[in-house]
């Protein structure tokens, strides 16, 4: 099997709704050289109104900018909307992934974050950041790469010269900003290439294939609007994709077009009448704005003024190619304004020939049906926040067992009756 | 330990009248929406007749069978209609009765009927929807005794179902 990076599994807790640790499978537990994800990219999360679901994938975002946003802790409005997403009563956000790399050598890595806020100034920093591994095999003995805590080193393993340059860098720094990313950052400048150097590139590649996508706010233009230096050299190791309405640089221009060639293909299969995806760009200090233009040949429409169906399929576009690009890829409401036999469609695509891993959250039922026969690939999140994977029962089928309130912790015990005293009233 | 309590009543699917009543008890004393630990799963009989027929067996037997997170329990509710003075109606109550023993099932009954016990009387069938939202609407539950369901025998406008109910539920304070 040929990937770079699979995430195995995640712990979170502190976010939102979810108070105590939520564990996320997405591969059994044993990792030996029979390692094969196969059967394992796609996984769908179910769950009522206000469980969680958008938690996780909110907590895979705040990680994901945490490491690459180098002052994603020292915004101030960052940090008001992390007071707001960090559970008021567990103060502390804490996420910890297993995941694999598989570059040059097969590395099991452990990955542990912890962002804190006391009463006294709600503040939010830097509690503990850690990074472990084993390698090839879970069997084998985990080794440390670094532990931060409060903001400094209790353990970090570089060679000696190269230790103390980062200490010194990073000093007063790691209650804001990454350890992981800091640490990336130095040795890349640095040209160290040693055989440890490389643990933390493969890791610092993992976070930068995990990608989030949200039905109401797409962060991911944020980020890119926001992209640092380092993240561009990192950019060289990865093909990324951008096909939105977007800035692009002169020098990426052909790339892009080429990326809404694609795109226009996507969206064709949906839409068989579009003729053409047509950019209109202005120049600007060595970018083009690029607006898209949706051409059904007796007239154009701009994208934004597409039905919001199909403006969603475009969005989606962008991460089923990275997720097909090999990235792992979270989407926060999956099925909203998308039809669901198209919704399937895809999914079957991704089941069979797709690469990369697929996370998704849903209302809607129809994607069981894709998913059931995979192992690990049904969650459902229980009304008191709690995992359930979905285990096969007889011929039962998930879907409706999960309608008729089957699944543990989901009783779904609403009636129809139940709004005759709402809209009951008479006159 | 989750349950699922399987409540089997007379009437149809389209109305589910007894199940307005029942679901409101549930509402008030038990809190049950919000515990995740506790399904209630409804059969409509359409009719007290059908209460051994095959498709009603079969609906039971699918609820048991696709519930894994805990024990089942099966709880009929039956008007006793007027048992007290129609021999048909007492044979017709003792069946239910003995069907629901043999096969471990509880056994509630309303006396003579569940608008009877919960309206105060009996309601013609074509007013049992109608009545059943009223009682909704006007909060009846609030003029509730509790005293009249936990009958430990059958007797005008009393119930057993709170008695039922707390063999596997926990009142609220």
């Amino acid at each position: 099997m040929d990937f770079v990076a699979y995430l195995l599994n995640m712990r979170i807790t502190g976010i939102k709704c979810i108070e105590k640790e939520i564990r996320i499978d997405f591969y059994g537990k044993n990792i030996d050289k029979d390692f094969n994800p196969e059967k394992y990219r796609i996984k769908g999360i179910y769950g009522e109104n206000g469980s969680g679901k958008s938690a996780i994938v909110a907590a895979v975002d705040i990680v994901r900018r945490f490491i690459f946003e180098e002052n994603y802790l020292r915004d101030i409005q960052q940090q008001s909307l992390l007071n707001e997403l960090i559970n008021k009563k567990n103060k502390e956000f804490v996420f910890c992934c297993e995941f694999i790399t598989n570059i040059e050598s097969r590395l099991i890595f452990e990955y542990e974050l912890r962002l804190r806020f006391e009463d006294s100034s709600e503040e939010i920093y830097v509690a503990f950041e850690s990074l472990k591994y084993k390698e090839n095999s879970s069997k084998n003995k985990q080794k440390t790469l670094f532990i931060c805590e409060n903001g400094d080193f209790t353990e970090l393993i570089v060679n000696e010269e190269m230790k103390q340059l980062i200490e010194d860098k990073t000093r007063n720094l790691l209650l804001k900003q990454s350890a992981l990313f800091s640490i990336f950052s130095i040795q890349s400048d640095n040209n160290d290439k040693k055989n440890i150097f490389m643990h933390y590139v493969y890791a610092t590649i993992f976070f930068l294939m995990l990608r989030t996508h949200f039905d109401r706010e797409d962060r991911h233009k944020d980020y890119l609007k926001k992209k640092t230096p380092m993240e561009k050299k990192i950019k060289e190791l990865l093909m990324e994709t951008n096909t939105g309405d977007s800035r692009v640089p002169i020098d990426s221009y052909k790339q892009y077009e080429e990326g809404i060639k694609r795109l226009e293909k996507f969206v064709r299969l949906f839409k068989p009448n579009l003729k053409k995806i047509d950019i209109e760009r202005k120049e600007n200090k060595g970018f083009y704005e690029c607006e898209l233009l949706m051409d059904y040949g007796e007239y154009r429409v701009s994208k934004e003024f597409e039905s919001t169906g199909i403006k969603k399929i475009m969005d989606l576009y962008n991460v089923f190619e990275l997720a097909n690009l090999g990235s792992i890829v979270f989407i926060d409401e999956l099925d909203s304004n998308i039809n669901d036999i198209y919704l399937c469609r895809i999914l079957e695509y991704f089941k069979y020939y797709g690469k990369g891993q697929v996370c998704f959250t849903s209302h809607n039922t129809d994607p069981m049906n894709v998913l059931k026969d995979n192992n690990k690939s049904i969650d459902f999140i229980s009304k008191d926040h709690r995992i359930v994977p979905w285990v096969k029962n007889g011929h039962y089928s998930p879907d409706s067992s999960y309608k008729n309130g089957m699944i543990m912790g989901l009783p779904f015990n609403i009636d129809a009756t139940d709004f005759i005293g709402i809209f009951g009233r008479e006159g | 330990m989750a349950i699922q309590i399987i409540l089997v009543m007379e009437a149809d699917e389209q109305s589910r009248s007894d199940y307005i009543y029942i679901s409101s008890i549930l509402d008030l004393w038990y809190d049950f929406r919000v515990r995740s630990d506790i399904k209630i799963s409804r059969v409509f009989m359409d009719g007290k007749g059908n209460y051994n027929k095959k498709k009603i067996v079969k609906k039971i037997d699918r609820a048991i069978k696709e519930y894994r997170n805990g024990d089942s329990h099966v709880v009929y509710c039956f008007d006793t209609d007027k048992f007290d003075s129609n021999p048909d109606d007492l044979r017709v109550l003792q069946e239910e009765q003995k069907y629901c023993d043999e096969n471990g099932y509880d056994f509630v009954w309303f006396c003579h009927d569940i608008e009877e016990v919960f309206l105060g009387a009996s309601v013609s069938k074509n007013k049992k929807t109608d009545k059943a939202k009223e009682y909704i609407v006007n909060n009846g539950v609030n003029k509730l005794d509790k005293g009249d369901f936990i009958a430990e025998t059958i007797s005008k406008k009393r119930s057993n179902l709170v008695k039922v109910l707390e063999k596997y539920l926990v009142k609220n304070n």
